[in-house]
C-alpha cells in the first residue's frame, strides 16, 4: 500500500491540478472621506440619549471612513427617531460625501420635510440639493435651489 | 524481482481491475458507434494482444490504477481545501432595539426572548438566559456578530414602567445604557436541496474532554494510525464472519470522515475499498487536527424537522444551546453518545435509550482515567437536560421568506445563497409579525363562516415602516404558515377605490383648480366606449348626492364624482400621479379605470400608499437590510432610498381627507374603536360584486394593507369596510404605533371646518372636523359652533 502511495505521489507531482472555487463578489466600495456632517448643523437638543449616542458613533465611524458604518448607525438613529429632521439631514451629508448625489438630494428634502420651519437646516438642506443637482449635471434645477436659499436668507 | 513486484501490485488491486473491463466495454462500444465492423475489431484486437507481452498488460493495469488513485486524490483534495461544506444562508429578523423609552411592555421583550431561545432561569449567569423580578428583567445577552460591529456578551437589567422601557443597566460596569441591540432571531435558512446545517468550530475551541470522548468511543488509536488501523479490521471482520452478518466496524475517524464526506452508505466491498484509499490520501495529505476538525463538523448528529444537523458545534447549540466550549460532561457524553445512530438514540424516540447510551459513554471515560468515578456519577444522575425551545433554522413565516429570496435573488447567485453561509439580516419584526400571523388566521376563518364561504376566503396583508419603508411583516395565506401562493406578492387584483386618493391628489397638483372644499358634482354620467358600449357607474347605494365638497366625495368614496373629477383632470396626470406614487406597472388609460378597473398585488398596493404615508416620498419597499459574510464582515448594505417624487402639501391635503375617512368616510369604524389619540388615515376598497375587499391605512409610523378575497374570484359579500378594514383594526390595535402628525406649514394649514357650512370654526367646537387646506384658499371663518 505505502509503495503505491510513493508512486501516486510521483504521479501527481507531474499533475499540477488546483481547486478553484466560486467567490462572492462584493460590491462594497469605500469612498475616502472625512467626517463633516455634523459640523454646520448641531444635533437637535431635544434628541433621546439613544440617539445623540447614535450620531456620535456614526461621527466616529465617518472619521474612520468607515461610511458604511456610520450610515448604518443613522438609520438606526432614524428608526428610533422618525421626525428628528437633523438626522435625516446627516445622512444626506453622508450621501454627498458619498457622492450618491441622488440620495443626498433625496435625504435632504424629507430632512426639510419634518424641519418644522427651523431655517437654518432649511437652508442647509437646500444647499445640499442644490450641490447635489449641480453634480448631476441639473444645471436649472441647482439655480432653482440656488433661488429658494436667497429667498430662505432674506 | 520485478516480476515479483508487479505480481504482487495486480493482486493487491483486484477489484480496480474490474473497472478497468468495464473501461475497456466502453472503450469497444464507442468504437463501434463510430461505425467499424465488430468482427474486425475483435481480431484486431486479439492480434494486438498477441503481439504485446503481458509485462504491459500489467505496466497499462498499474498505470490505470495510479490515474484513478491519483482520481481519488484530487476529489479529496478538493474537498478539503476548498470550501468543506455547503453552508445554507442563515436568515435574520431585526434586531430588538432597546433604549429608554421604547414602547415595549415586558411581555413584548419576553416573546422575543422566546423566539430566542433565551431561558428563564434563577440565575442568568449564562449567555441565552433571563430572569424575571417584577417590574424587571435581568439577562445575560449572546455574543453577536452584526455586519456593523460585534457585540459581546454582557448582564443587562431592564426596568419597565407603563408598557416602555424606563431603564437599562449594564451589570458589568453597573452604568446606563443608552441604546442597545440585542441579537436578532433566526426566521429561516435557504437550504440547497440537502437540508444540511451546521455551526463550525475550530479545533482548538473544542473542549479536551470532548476529544477524549469521541476518540475512546470512536477510535482509540487516532494518533497512531495512517488512516486504517488494521488490527480493529481484523477484530470486526473476525467478529463479523463469526457472526454470519456484520456486527461490528473497524473504521477509525479518517474512514468514517471519507465515508460521510464522499461516499454512501450502502455496504459495499468497492466502497469500502475506495474508503480505505481515500483515507489513506486524506492521512497523507492532512495532520490529525486537520483531519479531526473535519470529522466534529461534518458528523450527522440529528434531525430538526427538514433540516439536518451536522457537527457538534451546531449540536450543542441545538440541544443545549451551548457553544461547544461549555458543554458539561454529561453533555459531551450525549452527543459523543449520539454518533453511533442519532435517529436510533432520538431522545424523542426514546429518552432511556439515550441515557443508556451516555452512561456507557461516561463508563469508558472512568474505565481510561479520563474523567473520576465521582464525577462520573455526579454526570450520571443528571438529565439529558436537552433545551425545550429550540432555536429553529426552519421558517415559520414562509411569505415574508420567499420574498427576501426574491430581493436576494438580483444579486446572489441560488448556489452562493445555499452553500456560502451568508447571514441575511432582514427588516422582519418578529412581534408584529407573529401578532398579524395569529390575527389573520382568526379574523379570516371568522368571516369565512359568516359569509358561509367553506374556507375559500384567503387574505394577505403587509406591513411596513412609514418612515423608512422597511417590511415588518408579510403574510400570503390565510393559512399563515402554509408556503404556497404567496397572496401579497402575487395575487394580482382590481384595487377599486384604492386609486382614488391618486385621482384627487392629480387634482390637486394640477394648477389651483381645486382644493379640499371645492363642490364637485356627483350625478349620473354615462359614457359611450369606442366599441359603442355604454358605461354608467353607480355609487355605492345607487344615490346621488349633487354638488358636494370635493373631501366629501373622496372620504364617502363617491364613484359618480370621482369619474367626473378625473374625466376632467385626463387620464394622463391621473397616470403621472400613479407612477409617481411608486407604481411601476402601466396604468390603463380608459374611464372604468377611475373606478380601480387596475390590477395590482398587495405589495404593489403598499408600495402605492407608502408614498403617502411618507409625506410623499418615493421609497422602494425592502426586506434586507445587509448581507454578511460567514465571517462577519458586510458584503452588501441596503440602504433606504429616498426620491421626493410628489408634493409634500398636496400629501398632506390628501392625507388629512384620508383621515377624515377613518373619522366620518367609509372606514368611520376605526373612530368608534380606537381613542381620539390614534390619528390613522386609509382608503376602503371593494371591487365588482364583492369580490375584493381591500383596506389600505397608516399611521404616523405603520402602513398596513389587507386583501381578501377567493383564489377562484367568486364574491365574497363583503365590502372594503366589512372584510378588510376590520382585519386592519385588529392589527393596528395590537401593533404600538404613533399617531400621524398634521401640521401647517407655509402653503398648507391645518384648520377645524363645520362639515355643514364648510366654513373655518373653532377647534374646540364637538362637531369639527380638520383639514389642511392651501393657505390661498382658507373658507371664511364662522364664530359658532353650529
Amino acid at each position: 500500500m505505502i509503495s503505491i502511495l510513493k508512486v501516486t505521489s510521483i504521479i501527481l507531482l507531474t499533475v499540477g491540478l488546483s481547486a478553484c472555487g466560486s467567490y462572492l463578489k462584493t460590491t462594497d466600495d469605500e469612498a475616502e472621506t472625512k467626517d463633516g456632517f455634523s459640523q454646520q448643523i448641531q444635533p437637535d437638543s431635544s434628541s433621546s440619549p439613544a440617539v445623540l449616542v447614535l450620531i456620535k458613533q456614526a461621527r466616529g465611524n465617518a472619521i474612520n471612513g468607515e461610511m458604511d458604518k456610520a450610515i448604518s448607525d443613522l438609520e438606526r438613529a432614524i428608526r428610533i427617531e422618525p421626525a428628528n429632521a437633523t438626522v435625516w439631514h446627516y445622512m444626506a451629508k453622508l450621501f454627498l460625501q458619498q457622492e450618491n448625489y441622488n440620495q443626498a438630494a433625496g435625504y435632504a428634502a424629507k430632512s426639510t420635510s419634518l424641519a418644522r420651519g427651523y431655517k437654518k437646516l432649511i437652508i442647509d438642506n437646500w444647499r445640499i440639493i442644490a450641490h447635489a443637482r449641480y453634480r448631476l449635471g441639473n444645471i436649472k434645477g441647482a439655480k432653482q435651489a440656488q433661488d429658494t436659499i436667497n429667498k430662505l436668507q432674506q | 524481482m520485478p516480476p515479483r513486484s508487479t505480481r504482487k501490485t495486480k493482486t493487491s488491486k483486484q477489484v480496480p481491475k474490474k473497472k478497468i473491463t468495464k473501461k475497456k466495454a466502453v472503450v469497444k462500444k464507442k468504437k463501434s458507434l463510430k461505425g467499424s465492423p465488430q468482427q474486425n475489431k475483435s481480431t484486431s484486437i486479439s492480434q494486438f494482444l498477441d503481439k504485446i507481452s503481458w509485462r504491459y498488460v500489467v505496466v497499462v493495469l498499474f498505470l490505470i490504477v495510479c490515474g484513478y488513485i491519483v482520481y481519488l486524490d484530487l476529489t479529496v483534495r478538493n474537498q478539503f481545501d476548498g470550501k468543506r461544506w455547503a453552508l445554507p444562508a442563515k436568515v435574520f429578523a431585526r434586531p430588538l432595539e432597546l433604549y429608554s423609552g421604547l414602547k415595549l411592555s415586558e411581555n413584548e421583550l419576553l416573546s422575543e426572548l422566546e423566539m430566542l431561545g433565551f431561558r428563564n432561569v434563577a440565575e442568568p449567569k449564562r449567555p441565552g438566559s433571563y430572569f424575571v423580578d417584577g417590574s424587571e428583567i435581568v439577562l445575560t445577552t449572546r455574543p453577536f456578530q452584526f455586519w456593523d460591529e460585534k457585540t459581546e456578551s454582557s448582564v443587562i437589567n431592564i426596568k419597565f414602567e407603563n408598557n416602555s422601557v424606563s431603564k437599562i443597566v449594564n451589570f458589568s460596569d453597573d452604568r446606563n445604557v443608552d441604546v442597545m441591540r440585542l441579537e436578532p432571531v433566526i426566521i429561516g435558512g435557504i437550504y440547497p436541496s440537502l437540508k444540511e446545517d451546521r455551526l463550525l468550530v475550530k479545533f482548538g475551541d473544542v473542549p479536551d474532554l470532548l476529544k477524549s470522548a469521541i476518540m475512546l468511543v470512536e477510535d482509540r488509536e487516532f494518533y497512531n494510525h495512517h488512516g486504517l488501523y488494521y488490527k480493529g479490521i481484523a477484530r470486526a471482520l473476525w467478529a463479523n464472519l463469526r457472526a454470519g452478518k456484520t456486527v461490528q466496524g473497524g473504521s477509525t475517524l479518517t474512514q468514517q470522515l471519507v465515508k460521510n464526506f464522499f461516499l454512501t452508505n450502502k455496504r459495499s466491498l468497492w466502497r469500502k475499498a475506495n474508503e480505505a484509499i481515500m483515507a489513506l490520501l486524506v492521512e497523507w495529505h492532512y495532520d490529525k487536527e486537520e483531519i479531526f476538525e473535519a470529522y466534529i463538523n461534518e458528523i450527522y448528529l440529528g434531525q430538526d424537522k427538514a433540516r439536518a444537523i451536522h457537527g457538534f458545534g451546531l449540536a450543542s447549540r441545538y440541544y443545549f444551546d451551548r457553544d461547544i466550549g461549555n458543554l458539561e460532561l454529561h453533555q459531551i457524553a450525549m452527543l459523543v453518545a449520539l454518533v453511533k445512530g442519532p435517529s436510533y438514540y432520538n431522545p424523542q424516540r426514546s429518552v432511556k435509550r439515550l441515557v443508556t447510551r451516555r452512561n456507557l459513554v461516561i463508563d469508558l471515560l472512568v474505565t481510561h482515567g479520563v474523567i473520576s468515578a465521582a464525577e462520573a456519577k455526579a454526570a450520571k444522575h443528571k438529565s439529558l437536560g436537552i433545551i425545550s425551545s429550540k432555536p429553529s433554522s426552519v421558517s415559520s413565516h414562509p411569505a415574508f421568506l420567499d420574498l427576501v429570496k426574491r430581493q436576494l435573488k438580483t444579486f446572489y447567485r441560488e448556489k452562493d445563497l445555499s452553500s456560502e453561509g451568508l447571514q441575511i439580516f432582514t427588516t422582519l419584526d418578529p412581534i408584529i409579525q407573529s401578532k398579524i400571523e395569529n390575527i389573520l388566521e382568526l379574523k379570516t376563518a371568522q368571516l369565512d363562516k359568516q359569509q358561509r364561504l367553506n374556507g375559500s376566503l384567503q387574505a394577505a396583508t403587509i406591513v411596513t415602516n412609514t418612515t423608512n419603508s422597511e417590511v415588518l411583516a408579510l403574510i400570503g395565506d390565510s393559512r399563515p404558515f402554509d408556503s404556497g401562493f404567496n397572496r401579497a406578492l402575487d395575487a394580482i387584483r382590481p384595487i377599486g377605490s384604492l386609486i382614488k386618493p391618486a385621482i384627487y391628489l392629480a387634482a390637486l397638483d394640477k394648477g389651483n383648480e381645486y382644493n379640499p372644499l371645492s363642490l364637485i358634482e356627483d350625478k349620473d354620467i354615462h359614457i359611450k366606449g369606442p366599441n359603442g358600449d355604454v358605461w354608467s357607474p353607480q355609487n355605492y347605494g345607487k344615490r346621488q348626492h349633487g354638488m358636494i365638497p370635493f373631501y366629501t366625495a373622496l372620504s364617502h368614496s363617491y364613484n359618480l364624482a370621482t369619474v367626473r373629477l378625473g374625466l376632467n383632470i385626463g387620464f394622463e396626470s391621473i397616470q403621472e400621479t400613479i407612477q409617481n406614487m411608486g407604481v411601476q406597472r402601466k396604468i390603463p388609460a380608459y374611464p372604468s379605470m377611475l373606478l380601480g378597473s387596475v390590477n395590482m398585488s398587495p405589495y404593489e398596493v403598499t408600495q402605492m400608499y407608502h408614498s403617502l404615508a411618507s409625506g410623499g416620498f418615493d421609497m422602494p419597499l425592502y426586506a434586507i437590510r445587509a448581507v454578511a459574510a460567514l465571517d462577519g464582515t458586510s458584503l452588501k448594505r441596503f440602504p433606504l432610498k429616498v426620491k421626493q417624487t410628489l408634493n409634500t402639501d398636496t400629501v398632506t391635503i390628501i392625507n388629512s381627507i384620508l383621515n377624515n375617512v377613518t373619522r366620518n368616510g367609509t372606514a368611520r369604524s376605526i373612530a368608534n374603536q380606537f381613542p381620539d389619540n390614534f390619528i390613522a388615515a386609509g382608503k376602503t376598497g371593494t371591487t365588482d360584486e364583492l369580490r375584493d375587499s381591500w383596506f389600505a391605512g397608516f399611521t404616523g409610523q405603520h402602513l398596513a394593507v389587507t386583501w381578501l378575497g377567493t383564489d377562484d374570484n367568486k364574491p365574497t359579500g363583503l365590502t372594503g369596510a366589512s372584510g378588510a378594514l376590520k382585519i386592519w383594526i385588529d392589527i393596528m390595535k395590537q401593533i404600538r404605533t404613533q399617531p400621524i402628525v398634521f401640521s401647517s406649514s407655509a402653503d398648507v394649514e391645518y384648520i377645524a371646518i363645520d362639515p355643514v357650512t364648510n366654513k373655518r370654526i373653532d377647534a374646540s367646537c364637538s362637531n369639527a372636523i380638520f383639514l389642511a387646506i392651501q393657505s390661498d384658499a382658507l373658507p371664511a371663518e364662522q364664530y359658532n359652533c353650529e
